[in-house]
């Protein structure tokens, strides 16, 4: 019916075209796309601008997250934001709030409660993550960074060694004022990240 | 290429034609709503031998009208991703809610970003009293249109039968009253003042 609305009058083309339009809208929602990212908070794994990665939406649906994985959600804070984190946490685990201490006492541990996950920025200075909101839940998650595309309009490949160096020195510099060499605290915060899943 | 020059035109067309199709009954769906846990007794009620149909919209909550206080909306359940939930918004950030049994405080104030939501009846539903208040990232479409049973067709709101012996006066008297305590359970955000 729809067919025969559209094929035989002048609306052939602006139909054909929503319907494009909607293809890809389906495509980029439910199969996967490449966006945009920017911000701090999962230095030094993605760049602060210029980084495009592909988002996968479609296995998550299927495979359950596991830990370790880079996550795309909606903001508890702002449902129109998109933010990206990665997940530490699924329902059952046993959390430490924050090992460093600066946003809720080192002692405070967390069970993840049913249908919920932690999740983390890389850079833990930067980020707002489940240390300020809690455990979020999982309907809020709405993709998995699949690849990264190299960073487009950074002029060195080597862009992101030099952030994270920046990204350390700040947390260097908010979380121990005085006591340790920044040297340790880089290798320290870099070791951590590798390191992580267990 | 020959393979789909064997198929029907018909079925060629449905689905060239698909994508619109579906985006289309993705904004705009028609469900049935199910358990009579949600809403009682505006959905499902005990005296209904029908489940519920309905249109939901996820399009005007984007653009035009925001969720608002009352709104009855479709939410993805926090403690099982897979499920949705059927709940009305009783209060918005920022508002301090007065909460019912299951909830340890008696009084909540919702956080940024935050919705409280309940079922009609506290007895029969899991709702914010139970898990505390909700991402607003989690609703996902707004009931506007009730399309089956037929006689309760149309928006869901209270309408008074002039009969004052008629049993849905009785009905529509309590679902004000409950409207009335609803309201009077929440103290609303005040804007701030500039500066």
């Amino acid at each position: 019916m729809f067919h025969a609305l559209c094929s035989y009058c002048t609306l052939n083309l602006p139909c054909k075209v929503v319907n494009t339009f909607c293809l890809v809208h389906l495509i980029f929602e439910y199969i996967g796309r490449p966006s945009p990212m920017a911000g701090l908070s999962m230095l030094p794994t993605l760049a602060s601008e210029g980084e495009i990665v592909i988002e996968d939406r479609l296995t998550y649906r299927f495979w359950p997250i596991q830990r370790g994985d880079i996550v795309t959600l909606k903001s508890p804070l702002d449902p129109n934001r998109i933010v990206c984190k990665r997940v530490f946490g699924l329902p059952g685990d046993t959390i430490c709030v924050d090992p460093t201490g600066s946003m809720a006492p080192s002692t405070e541990h967390v069970v993840i409660p049913r249908g919920h996950i932690w999740i983390c920025g890389d850079n833990a200075a930067f980020s707002r993550d489940s240390r300020e909101y809690g455990p979020i839940p999982m309907a809020l998650v709405e993709g998995k960074l699949a690849y990264r595309v190299s960073a487009t309009h950074c002029p060195s490949p080597r862009n992101n060694v030099s952030h994270s160096g920046m990204a350390t020195k700040t947390l260097y510099q908010i979380l121990k004022p005085h006591d340790v060499p920044e040297l340790e605290i880089t290798q320290v915060h870099c070791v951590k990240l590798t390191e992580y899943p267990p | 290429m020959r393979l789909w020059r064997n198929v029907p035109k018909s079925l060629r067309t449905a689905l060239y034609w698909s994508p619109t199709a579906l985006c289309l009954a993705h904004s705009i769906s028609i469900k049935q709503i199910s358990g009579r846990s949600m809403q009682q007794p505006t959905l499902n009620p005990d005296s209904s031998i029908w489940k519920d149909i309905a249109i939901f919209d996820r399009i005007t909550p984007l653009f035009m009208r925001p969720y608002q206080r009352g709104d009855i909306v479709t939410v993805r359940s926090p403690t099982d991703p897979e499920r949705t939930l059927i709940k009305r918004i009783v209060a918005l950030e920022g508002d301090i809610v007065e909460t019912r049994p299951p909830c340890a405080e008696p009084e909540v104030e919702v956080p940024p970003g935050y919705i409280w939501i309940e079922g009609d009846e506290s007895f029969r539903t899991n709702d914010s009293n139970l898990f505390g208040p909700v991402p607003l990232g989690l609703v996902e479409s707004r009931l506007v249109f009730l399309v089956w049973p037929l006689d309760r067709i149309g928006s869901p709101s209270i309408s008074v039968p002039q009969d004052r012996t008629n049993p849905a006066y009785r009905l529509a008297m309590d679902q004000i009253q409950r409207e009335r305590s609803r309201q009077s359970r929440i103290i609303p955000a005040v804007a701030q003042p500039p500066g």
